[in-house]
């Protein structure tokens, strides 16, 4: 599956990265706000309420990592 | 959760170890954050999302309520759902759902969740491995929601 998504994008650089799943998050694409918006996955006056929160030490990624859920 | 929705989406902060000083952690939230535009990110089951600005306000007992609502109330069809989406090799593999129970309880010393067919789920704290175990915080429920007789 990965094999096969960085052979479309080494193909095409200028290749959109997908937005039907979390690959190109997990194969390092870091996205940026303006591109979600570009994308259509903008949702306007909306509520949240956090369920849970931690952060963790990610000794492998050499980051602290803050995650919410909610 | 997205109250709108019912979705469960996931924020996530990075601080590397050489930035980590600039960069400022997040903490728990216990306010609605009221978003004027929020951007969800690709993803599955929880995909992660953020924004730019947000105005906080107290919870009220109805955003509870919205919660409740949106949580799934038949386990033999959330079981379904989930063995399903897990077959597909991108899937995100802890994927978290809310229940709606109609009672929580022990049984033989497992902290067990039924719902309101009687479908039974055993509690544990198994695969979040990042994350401290929280299963037991249940034990300070409101004593009305357990039901540890004629189990």
């Amino acid at each position: 599956m990965a094999d096969n998504y960085l052979r479309k994008r080494l193909e095409d650089p200028e290749l959109n990265p997908e937005t039907d799943s979390s690959i190109a998050a997990w194969l390092g694409h870091a996205w940026q706000l303006t591109e979600l918006k570009a994308a259509g996955l903008l949702q306007a006056d909306v509520e949240l309420l956090q369920l849970a929160f931690n952060s963790h030490d990610d000794v492998a990624r050499q980051e602290f990592i803050d995650t919410g859920r909610g | 959760m997205n109250l709108n929705t019912g979705r469960i989406h996931v924020t996530q902060n990075f601080r590397p170890y050489k930035a980590a000083k600039y960069i400022k952690s997040d903490d728990s939230f216990f306010q609605i954050a009221q978003i004027k535009e929020l951007c969800v990110y690709p993803g599955d089951a929880n995909p992660r999302m953020s924004w730019e600005g947000m105005i906080p306000r107290p919870i009220e007992s109805r955003d509870l309520e919205r919660v409740r609502a949106h949580a799934r109330a038949d386990f033999a069809a959330l079981v379904k759902d989930v063995k399903a989406n897990l077959k597909a090799p991108l899937a995100d593999k802890q994927p978290i759902h809310a229940l709606q129970f109609r009672r929580i309880g022990h049984v033989d010393g497992e902290l067990v969740w039924e719902d309101a067919k009687g479908e039974r789920l055993v509690m544990t704290d198994a695969g979040m491995t990042e994350e401290p175990a929280s299963s037991h915080l249940l034990d300070f429920f409101r004593a009305t929601y357990w039901k540890t007789r004629s189990w």
